[in-house]
């Protein structure tokens, strides 16, 4: 059952993949510039191989309840089953508890994609919402709402989240998402507010303007989808930034908080004798490098694909 | 030009000044102050914690409190660091230089390994050397910083047994030893904290060079200076490198804060005091006047690296100097 189990992960997404990747031999001119972008994307060997590895962790994380060969929080033997190293009946060891690291790396990978998934929906929304109306409306407005970004991307956002998560203490996960998020959203809102000052000149926004369309249907209707393909990269390229955020403020004992599983919170568990229980530093770390790696190939060949330049000529 | 940066120097200020009152009503509004970890010995009845508080000016009204600090901030004093138990002033003398040294060889080290190998990748273009160093850029570049700390120590430090685990210095035996013997202790107390930032930091230069150096390539001045028959390698160092080198400045403008703020984990990991652990320990230990002056030195840091950024840029690039 497991085996079946572990079979269809690796090989569901790369069936997929692979039907992405066929779909770019149709070719037709007349085409979306989302369908041509689409092609150049699936013609990147890099990117369908970061593609599939992002299908495998998001099936990992979805079915994480069947993939894992013990429940995470579960403590097989105190005594006797604790501090083991990689061994065929526990692949990643256990930990101090006695817990399946296997199963916890599987359940943290919920815990880990989720916060950073969720955080860049919250980023990038409250980014694109402020940089629209600074953008807009331009002026004094917005020379005081950029200045404002301006001093929040001056303070570091490392010890910017240190100080918020150590002097508030013991925190939720939702808590967790809301704090990356919060912190997130400043430079999304710059791209947005530079794309948006260019964009609302053009003849097809005033002719709106013209015809008496609102600001807010000019704004949604017609500037802010114009925006979209460098948001979508900087959300791709966020996620990765965000997964290595979270696992460095739960290694710290910051974040995700015991007994529930994250990369970054298994690896606090060795930390204090790293030297002894390497299993729990290497093996997270190596799913955080994975994974980040999958999301920058795939934000690298977003970007290339979205490139107007690269449109075709009509 | 000296409009321009005079302009510019007057918005940091009033950049730096906005982080340092958004930090300090954060720090103000959280639950719990410097003394509140104090309430669990018993010994510390409330009466000796509010004494303390009168004594650090804390029981005084928010806005008086601020005020204050602002105040005493403008003449250059930071205040008294309660976990330290000394000036922050002294504190900050302490950890500064430290980081100072251990940035310094990191950054130096790494922007020259990534303009080499982004130069390199550029002129290769496409083949497998390309995409191989491309392959491996990348596998660093994705990396969280304590992670590739934590490997290095584990392989270097305790497998191997090559290099101190952590420290800047041996902690039993440098005091006794004559100048040489100390400046190589010193040395392999560098490498390791040194290669763990280097492997990342190379990685991100080498990315964007090897971009900017393609963005050039295509330029008309590469195809004139072609077409007049200049040899390749001249093509490629003259005309496209040392254009190429133009955004790698706003890439070191990025850097700069690091030179003096450091890095919370890597310094953390390999015990090295400077001031990225400095930070951390400010921040645990709820060291109000620490935290205040970290942020500001940071916010100052990144201020100014944008600032000398865009000086670079218009001394470097004759275009932008005469508008």
């Amino acid at each position: 059952m497991r085996v079946a189990a572990w079979f269809l992960v690796i090989v569901f997404p790369a069936v997929i993949v692979l039907l992405l990747a066929r779909s770019r031999e149709v070719r037709s001119l007349r085409e979306s510039p989302w369908a041509f972008a689409f092609k150049r994307l699936a013609r990147d060997r890099g990117v369908l191989v970061g593609l599939w590895l992002i299908a495998v962790f998001a099936t990992f994380a979805l079915f994480a309840p069947w993939l894992a060969p013990h429940p995470p929080t579960e403590l097989l033997d105190i005594s006797t089953l604790n501090n083991l190293p990689p061994s065929s009946a526990f692949p990643f060891g256990t930990d101090p508890f006695s817990r399946d690291v296997l199963s916890r790396v599987i359940h943290g990978s919920r815990v880990s994609l989720g916060i950073a998934l969720l955080a860049v929906v919250l980023s990038i929304t409250l980014g694109t919402a402020y940089g629209a109306i600074a953008g807009y409306y331009g002026g004094r407005l917005d020379s005081v709402m950029m200045r404002a970004i301006d001093a929040a991307l001056s303070i570091p956002r490392v010890l910017l989240l240190l100080a918020i998560l150590a002097l508030w203490g013991r925190v939720s996960l939702l808590t967790m998402v809301l704090v990356l998020g919060l912190t997130g959203w400043f430079g999304v809102s710059r791209i947005v507010r530079a794309q948006v000052l260019v964009l609302r000149g053009e003849e097809w926004a005033l002719a709106a303007k013209g015809l008496g369309a609102r600001d807010p249907r000019i704004l949604w209707r017609h500037i802010l989808p114009n925006t979209l393909s460098p948001v979508i990269v900087a959300a791709t390229l966020g996620i990765g930034n965000l997964i290595i955020l979270e696992a460095g403020l739960s290694y710290l004992g910051m974040g995700v908080q015991q007994p529930i599983a994250s990369w970054g919170n298994i690896m606090q568990d060795g930390s204090g004798s790293v030297a002894t229980l390497w299993w729990l530093s290497v093996f997270p770390g190596l799913m955080i490098v994975l994974t980040v790696m999958a999301f920058n190939v795939v934000g690298d060949g977003l970007r290339d694909a979205l490139d107007p330049r690269q449109l075709p000529s009509q | 030009m000296r409009r321009f940066i005079a302009r510019r120097l007057l918005a940091s200020v009033a950049i730096v000044f906005l982080a340092a009152t958004f930090t300090f009503i954060l720090i103000h509004l959280a639950p719990g102050d410097p003394f509140s970890a104090a309430a669990e010995n018993s010994r510390i009845t409330p009466e000796i914690q509010a004494q303390w508080r009168a004594a650090y000016a804390l029981d005084r009204p928010l806005p008086e409190q601020y005020f204050r600090y602002i105040a005493n901030t403008a003449k250059g004093d930071f205040g008294y660091s309660f976990s330290q138990h000394r000036s922050v002033g002294a504190a900050l003398a302490d950890a500064i230089p430290n980081t100072l040294l251990l940035m310094g060889v990191a950054l130096i080290a790494s922007f020259a390994i990534g303009i080499v190998l982004g130069a390199l990748q550029a002129r290769a273009r496409g083949t497998a050397l390309d995409r191989t160093l491309g392959g491996v850029s990348l596998f660093f570049y994705s990396m969280p910083d304590f992670w590739v700390a934590l490997v290095m120590l584990l392989i270097f430090s305790v497998w191997l047994g090559l290099l101190p685990s952590g420290g800047m210095t041996d902690p039993l035996m440098y005091d006794y030893w004559g100048f040489g013997r100390r400046m190589q202790d010193r040395a392999l107390h560098l490498v390791l904290p040194v290669a763990s930032f280097t492997l990342l930091v190379s990685a991100a230069v080498a990315r964007y060079q090897r971009s900017a150096m393609l963005d050039m390539a295509d330029q008309d001045f590469v195809r004139t200076a072609r077409a007049k028959g200049a040899t390749e390698r001249r093509v490629v160092v003259k005309h496209i490198l040392r254009n190429a080198l133009l955004p790698i400045i706003t890439l070191l403008g990025l850097a700069f804060p690091l030179l003096l703020g450091g890095s919370v984990f890597i310094e953390r990991i390999f015990s090295w005091p400077g001031m990225g652990r400095l930070a951390a320990d400010a921040i645990l230990t709820r060291d109000y006047p620490l935290v205040m002056a970290v942020v500001i030195i940071g916010s100052v840091l990144v201020s100014a690296g944008n600032l000398l950024a865009d000086v670079l840029y218009a001394f470097a690039d004759p275009r932008l100097r005469r508008s």
